[in-house]
């Protein structure tokens, strides 16, 4: 059996080494670069989570300051007259379809304050949370064009833009994107999950020979 | 892959308004006719020349309205409008021969309140017989009329955001004619002349590309805008002074 002989002496070296009184046997170079490695392995991957841990902390934090300050800049904006609101969103670029619909009430709601009659104090803070939304990402992230940034679609492929970010209560998607933190296509994943099958399409728009817009078929 | 046809909204947040972007009296009679606009009491005329009143709407494609961008064609394709049950986001994938138009009359309880456009109920009218508009329909309103309408006629369907990238531009273009005609009223401007002011502007050239092809690009939509309300600031100012 000298098989099991061989085996049991190795066995039995590998507990005896390091004892004291028996000589000590240097682990030899494949092994200390492997454990070194693992180490190195394991010293990143603990830095990694922790980085990881503290990128979620502070994007809640920046989300938080985002909203601290949006709510002193509402405050600020909501001293305005309605009229005067809209003006400056008009002197923008907005389309006065989509003032209503970023504040929540119909186009002719709109036509109805621009014209001077009263607006329910909620649609009021609205129409100052709107303008205040505008402020913080011209003045933070320097948007010069705020109206047409945020009628922007974030991407190529699907029509979703700021507005509809906006529109669906989630202005912290509005700031992220603004301030180039997150990457625009996370930004529509987190949006919304099924972006990419939503908007995919087998057409594409193009200009036909009379000079109009026409869709056809994507070439295959 | 398979498109299937779209609803205005999911049914976890239902909300039939976004069809819409006036009714009732929310209509503004100077806006210009556009695909999608809902009339009451038209006369019709039957196969066998009889007449008869009847709620319609456009379905003529918004590029084929008009002969010269201001003027209509002398008939205009419209469909048949009648009371019809809501159906549920779910089912809007299926009644392929209707564009549902829930809550088109919100001020009434009674089966008017919804209805539905039938394709197969068509008829051509002349743009004077137009005369009680009800409603307009929104963007997303006209794209998903658009997609009914084509789907019914060809069997393809195209997804409503394609179709929003062919309309958007002349959608834009119908709500900067409204608001033209709608700050020069009080200078005395009349809509007539005021619409064709506004399409004259939109089609001047600057750098070597007109404002109306501008805004076909969403980029550019904004600056237009702006454009627009600084040039009727200078016209009314005018208007003022020769008043």
């Amino acid at each position: 059996m000298p098989d099991d002989v061989t085996s049991r002496s190795s066995f039995s070296d590998l507990f005896d080494a390091g004892t004291i009184g028996s000589e000590i046997i240097p682990p030899d170079e494949v092994s200390a670069t492997r454990t070194a490695a693992r180490l190195l392995t394991e010293d990143i991957g603990f830095s990694r989570q922790r980085a990881r841990i503290l990128n979620q902390e502070y994007d809640e934090l920046h989300h938080r300051s985002h909203f601290a300050e949006w709510r002193a800049m509402t405050a600020d904006r909501g001293r305005a007259s309605m009229t005067e609101m809209l003006s400056e969103l008009a002197e923008l670029g907005f389309a006065w379809r989509d003032i209503a619909r970023l504040v929540g009430v119909s186009v002719a709601a709109v036509q109805k304050w621009r014209r001077g009659e009263k607006a329910a104090g909620d649609s009021r803070r609205k129409l100052a949370s709107l303008l205040a939304a505008c402020d913080l990402v011209a003045e933070h992230y320097e948007v010069r064009e705020v109206a047409s940034w945020f009628e922007m679609p974030l991407v190529g492929e699907a029509p979703v833009t700021p507005i509809d970010l906006y529109v669906e209560e989630r202005a912290d998607l509005v700031f992220d994107y603004a301030s180039g933190h997150a990457d625009p296509e996370r930004i529509l994943s987190d949006f919304d999950p099924q972006w990419r099958e939503r908007y995919r399409t087998d057409f594409e728009v193009f200009r036909a020979s009379d000079d109009q817009l026409s869709i056809r078929p994507k070439a295959q | 892959m398979v498109h299937n046809l779209e609803a205005p909204c999911d049914s976890d947040s239902i909300d039939w308004s976004r069809l819409y972007r006036a009714r009732g009296d929310e209509v503004v009679s100077h806006r210009p006719y556009f695909t999608g606009d809902v009339f009451e009491r038209v006369e019709v005329q039957n196969p066998d020349g009889s007449t008869k009143r009847k709620n319609v709407i456009i379905v003529q494609h918004p590029c084929a309205m008009r002969t010269n961008g201001v003027d209509l064609v002398p008939k205009l394709l419209v469909a048949e409008l009648r009371n019809h049950r809501v159906l549920s986001p779910e089912e809007w994938t299926g009644y392929t021969k209707n564009m549902p138009l829930p809550d088109l009359i919100p001020s009434v309880a009674s089966g008017r309140r919804s209805q539905a456009a039938f394709f197969d109920e068509l008829y051509l009218v002349a743009p004077e017989r137009l005369a009680s508009r009800i409603a307009c329909l929104s963007q997303l309103g006209v794209n998903l009329l658009l997609q009914r309408w084509v789907s019914h006629n060809s069997r393809v369907v195209i997804p409503t955001s394609t179709y929003n990238k062919a309309t958007s531009g002349v959608y834009e273009e119908s709500d900067l004619i409204e608001e033209w005609c709608e700050e020069l009223l009080p200078a005395g401007i009349l809509p007539e002349k005021a619409t064709v002011e506004c399409m004259t502007w939109l089609r001047e050239d600057v750098g070597g590309v007109t404002r109306q092809r501008m805004l076909e690009d969403e980029q550019h939509r904004s600056e237009i805008r702006r454009q627009m309300r600084s040039a009727i600031r200078s016209l009314a100012d005018i208007a003022g002074d020769l008043g």
